[in-house]
């Protein structure tokens, strides 16, 4: 059996505790805590008062609340004052959370001052008001962070998601000025306002492009943590815009993508005393993270339609270099079936040979195509003279076009040979479909060091509308190129030569196209020193 | 004046004075207990509109009758004066405490104003609706004295928190007065009245602003019983646990409840009324919460308002000289807020329960006293579900407990 303390405030608390935890929102947790406040201590009217406006009130005519009174009531230390409608009252007041500006006043009719046992109950209530209150805001913060990652899982478009986080910083902080800001790409020593919430136009022109390390938005880019500034106006590194129109208080959390920092979120107040407290800097941290997540997701997205893209343009690349020799192909021996008897001979001998021809294409495409899909694949390494390798490379070229071995050294290095045979058998290849009329092809080959260097050389220029990393990207055909191809013959030597930790350059000048393909390797010095591998 | 109407007097006694006048402001009472309902109306509302300009009346009926005939009649009579009015558990007129009977109350002359609200389908949304209805406050404004009538189905939900709606609308200069609407203990639904209308689960209000000071006492006069208890848990105007066991248990034992009311629901109650739970304030009398039923079943208490949980209560007991010298005292603080005025006329909501503790002859003695405060002016009220009455701090309903509201 309980045997209950009959204490008077004890069990105001515990009553309280018990109505004020049942409420679902901060609004009526306020107003339902100034009541109850209000009932337990039989005072006529009640109110908080937060940075100088009154949150929630009780025993006022509706359209009626003195608010300027409360205000200076919240600020004072008065015991007796006249209430409107209430006549003489004696006043507590008494702060929500240490340190905060937000008040909870009562008042009484009479004189009779409030007790010191009256006054810790008042604390004590407003101390469970104050964890209530926190309790609701973390549960609206994950509302919102949830609201979030829905848009963000639903691939809602990135604008939508970037504007949403901006408005729930605002919403959650009750401050008036939300933004995020993005390092220009254009530009690393800038930063842009992506995303606002409460600024307007004027505003929002004079801090569009500001300095990276500027504002608390600038800060949190360089420091790469949540800064505050307090005291705004006089701030050495504030953004002039903002203090034109006399911005008090910002703060600003880091933004990254893929782990690089890559712009801040930032929330700012023009009222004076706003003070950004323990929970609000964790929502802002937390709201942050959500634009990381966001604008790395929109990045895989973003790559993800473009592989579909690419995917999609392979496929009428292909269906159409796959198509138009089968179609010749079908064409030839349909023909040789039906009339092959009453052709002239040297008619179905052109038929035949074009169906080869093309036969030789399809094999062609489909050994590319295997070739793309293997390219990680690196072959064993073996000796071999590099004079060897060049000349082996050109044969079969040489009676397609004149290619001009300038240089080849008789030196003994070890290498993937199969790789570096088969990207300078696509080199040779591009310069030859590359070089107008007949123009000579020319190959040097170059050991420096442990690195082989091999040039392979055509007249012409490279397509104006690709720039030199794009002609490594799949697909990628200049607009005015004729030859028939699908575009992934620079993308696989590319790979291949990345599989042997290789690399390929190219350079236009003088009329003449110069791919080079620099692989390491080891000469028989550095074999002897070191044996190879197993 | 109107003419009498000697027809009428069959049914008023001659002690009676059922009309008050001061010049500007006159305050009638008619009774009557015919068995028709239009006959009923019409007896009552003519004997009540004993003045010129007639501002409002207020009706208290039992439900036995046809409450639409009965409101015909008396709107009939009174040329469609706004009217509200509810059933009742039993009705008080100047002559004493009646059953199956209506009670018209007649407030006029120019110094009176008076505005009307109602609220419909209100159980589930008490509080808005409490505001609602107090909007007719405005239309007061102008008046000195002003006060906000509030007649509530008291079995729609918390009291409570219409009384905090309305509150948050008239704030703490206009007192709250009334009573929750009674059904003659059936406890099955209870009906309001407004202008023609009757309306069940509604709230009806009348804002009264007068020239002149308006008094409202309130006391109930039960006594603890015994050691406190914790409210261990409760919700929804029950209580299902007191110091961590099943109220009803706690209640039935600690009380020494006779054998009929441990499995009888109709004894129950009849028990209850005379036992209800006290909650601690901060000073003066504690709360008192009328139990209105028990369930057998999950043996909790059913309230007519919130008890909180974690809140600190004592089981109840009145006797008849505790219950009317409480009486006595909500007079007196009535008349006090007068400032030396006559009263033109007393309002009496009374709760049930003390009629259960004085039994019949008590509240002919109670009401007989209400009347001796009234030194002559006309009494009219009614036996209630539960009082309203806010004049100090922000709670405004009460149980087991009289409220008088004086007019001068």
């Amino acid at each position: 059996m309980v045997t209950p303390s009959t204490d008077w405030s004890t069990h105001q608390l515990a009553e309280f505790l018990a109505a004020v935890s049942s409420f679902k929102d901060e609004p009526s947790a306020s107003r339902g805590a100034i009541e109850r406040a209000a009932e337990a201590f039989e005072a006529e009217v009640g109110a908080i008062v937060r940075d100088g406006s009154v949150v929630a009130s009780v025993g006022f005519p509706a359209r009626r609340v003195p608010a300027d009174r409360l205000v200076s009531l919240a600020e004072g230390v008065r015991q007796n004052t006249m209430i409107p409608g209430v006549g003489v009252c004696s006043v507590i007041v008494v702060p929500i959370e240490d340190g905060q500006p937000a008040k909870l006043i009562l008042a009484r009719a009479g004189e009779s001052d409030f007790t010191v046992q009256e006054r810790n109950l008042l604390r004590g209530m407003a101390r469970v008001l104050a964890l209530t209150l926190t309790m609701l805001e973390r549960q609206r913060l994950l509302d919102r962070l949830s609201r979030i990652q829905r848009s963000i899982s639903h691939r809602a478009p990135l604008q939508e998601v970037l504007d949403s986080i901006t408005a729930g910083a605002s919403e959650l902080m009750g401050v008036e000025v939300a933004g995020l800001r993005v390092v220009d790409p254009a530009d690393p020593a800038y930063s842009l306002i992506v995303s606002t919430s409460g600024v307007s136009d004027e505003v929002l022109e004079s801090i569009r492009r500001t300095p990276i390390g500027e504002g608390a938005g600038g800060r949190a880019i360089v420091e790469e943590g949540l800064v505050i500034i307090d005291s705004y106006e006089t701030a050495s590194d504030a953004v002039p815009g903002f203090v034109a129109h006399h911005l008090q208080v910002a703060m600003a959390a880091p933004v990254y993508e893929n782990g690089v920092v890559a712009g801040s979120l930032v929330v700012a107040s023009y009222k004076q005393d706003r003070r950004f407290n323990e929970s609000e800097q964790e929502a802002l941290l937390a709201l942050a993270e959500h634009a990381s997540l966001a604008l790395t997701d929109a990045k895989t997205v973003d790559a993800m339609r473009e592989a579909q893209h690419s995917k999609d343009m392979f496929l009428a690349m292909v269906s159409h270099e796959l198509k138009t020799p089968l179609t010749v192909m079908m064409g030839a021996l349909r023909t040789l079936q039906v009339h092959g008897a009453d052709l002239p001979e040297e008619l179905s001998n052109e038929m035949l040979e074009a169906g080869w021809k093309r036969g030789k294409e399809l094999e062609r495409l489909i050994d590319r195509l295997l070739q793309g899909a293997r390219a990680e694949l690196a072959g064993a390494e073996e000796e071999v003279l590099v004079v060897d390798l060049i000349t082996e490379a050109v044969r079969g070229f040489e009676h397609s076009r004149a290619v001009d071995v300038k240089d080849a050294p008789d030196v003994l290095v070890r290498m993937d040979r199969h790789a570096v045979l088969e990207v300078l058998g696509i080199l040779l290849e591009n310069a030859v479909a590359h070089s107008p009329g007949h123009g000579e092809v020319s190959v040097e080959a170059h050991v420096t060091g442990s690195e082989l260097a091999v040039c392979v050389s055509n007249p012409g220029s490279l397509p104006e509308d690709l720039d030199s990393d794009s002609l490594f990207l799949p697909f990628q055909r200049g607009s005015a190129v004729r030859s028939s191809g699908v575009g992934l013959g620079l993308y696989i030597a590319g790979r291949v030569a990345d599989s042997v930790d290789g690399r390929i350059s190219v350079e236009s000048e003088d009329g003449q196209v110069r791919f080079t393909l620099q692989v390491p390797v080891r000469t028989t010095a550095d074999v002897l020193d070191r044996p190879s591998l197993p | 004046m109107r003419r009498a109407d000697t027809e009428l007097m069959d049914h008023i006694k001659e002690s009676t004075l059922p009309v008050s006048n001061n010049g500007t402001r006159w305050m009638g009472v008619g009774h009557s207990n015919a068995q028709d309902s239009s006959t009923a109306g019409a007896e009552a509302a003519k004997e009540a509109l004993r003045g010129d300009d007639p501002k409002i009346l207020v009706v208290f009926c039992s439900d036995s009758y046809d409450l639409q005939a009965l409101a015909d009649a008396i709107n009939k009579e009174s040329g469609d004066v706004p009217l509200i009015g509810c059933s009742t558990a039993g009705e008080i007129a100047t002559n004493g405490p009646a059953q199956t009977s209506v009670v018209v109350t007649a407030l006029g002359g120019s110094g009176f104003s008076v505005s009307t609200r109602a609220a419909m389908e209100v159980s589930s949304r008490l509080r808005e609706a409490g505001a609602e209805v107090a909007e007719c406050l405005e239309d007061v404004n102008e008046r000195p004295h002003r006060v906000l009538m509030l007649l509530t189905d008291g079995l729609a939900g918390d009291q409570q928190e219409i009384v905090r709606g309305a509150y948050g609308v008239v704030g703490a200069e206009v007192p709250l007065v009334g009573g929750c609407a009674g059904d003659d203990l059936k406890m099955k639904s209870t009906r309001q009245l407004w202008g023609n209308r009757v309306l069940g689960d509604a709230i009806v209000a009348a804002a009264i602003g007068s020239h002149a000071p308006i008094g409202i006492g309130v006391r109930h006069g039960w006594m603890k019983v015994g050691e406190p208890m914790l409210v261990t848990k409760s919700g929804n105007n029950r209580v299902y646990s007191l110091d961590d066991q099943p109220a009803l248990d706690v209640y039935l034992e600690r009380l020494d409840a006779p054998k009929e009311a441990r499995t009888d629901p109709v004894a129950f109650t009849n028990f209850a009324l005379t036992h209800p739970l006290g909650l601690s304030g901060r000073s003066g009398e504690p709360h008192v919460r009328f139990i209105g039923e028990a369930n057998f079943e999950d043996r909790s208490l059913g309230c007519i308002a919130e008890v909180p949980q974690s809140a600190l209560v004592w089981f109840m007991e009145g006797d008849e000289q505790s219950v009317l010298h409480a009486t006595d005292a909500a007079c007196a603080e009535a008349l006090e807020s007068l400032h030396g005025q006559q009263p033109l006329g007393m309002f009496a909501f009374d709760c049930i329960a003390r009629r259960g503790v004085l039994g019949d002859p008590g509240i002919t003695r109670e009401i007989e006293r209400v009347a001796g405060h009234a030194a002559g002016a006309p009494v009219a009220g009614f036996y209630t579900y539960g009082e309203i009455a806010r004049t100090h701090g922000i709670s405004g309903f009460h149980n087991q407990t009289l409220v008088v509201l004086a007019v001068s």
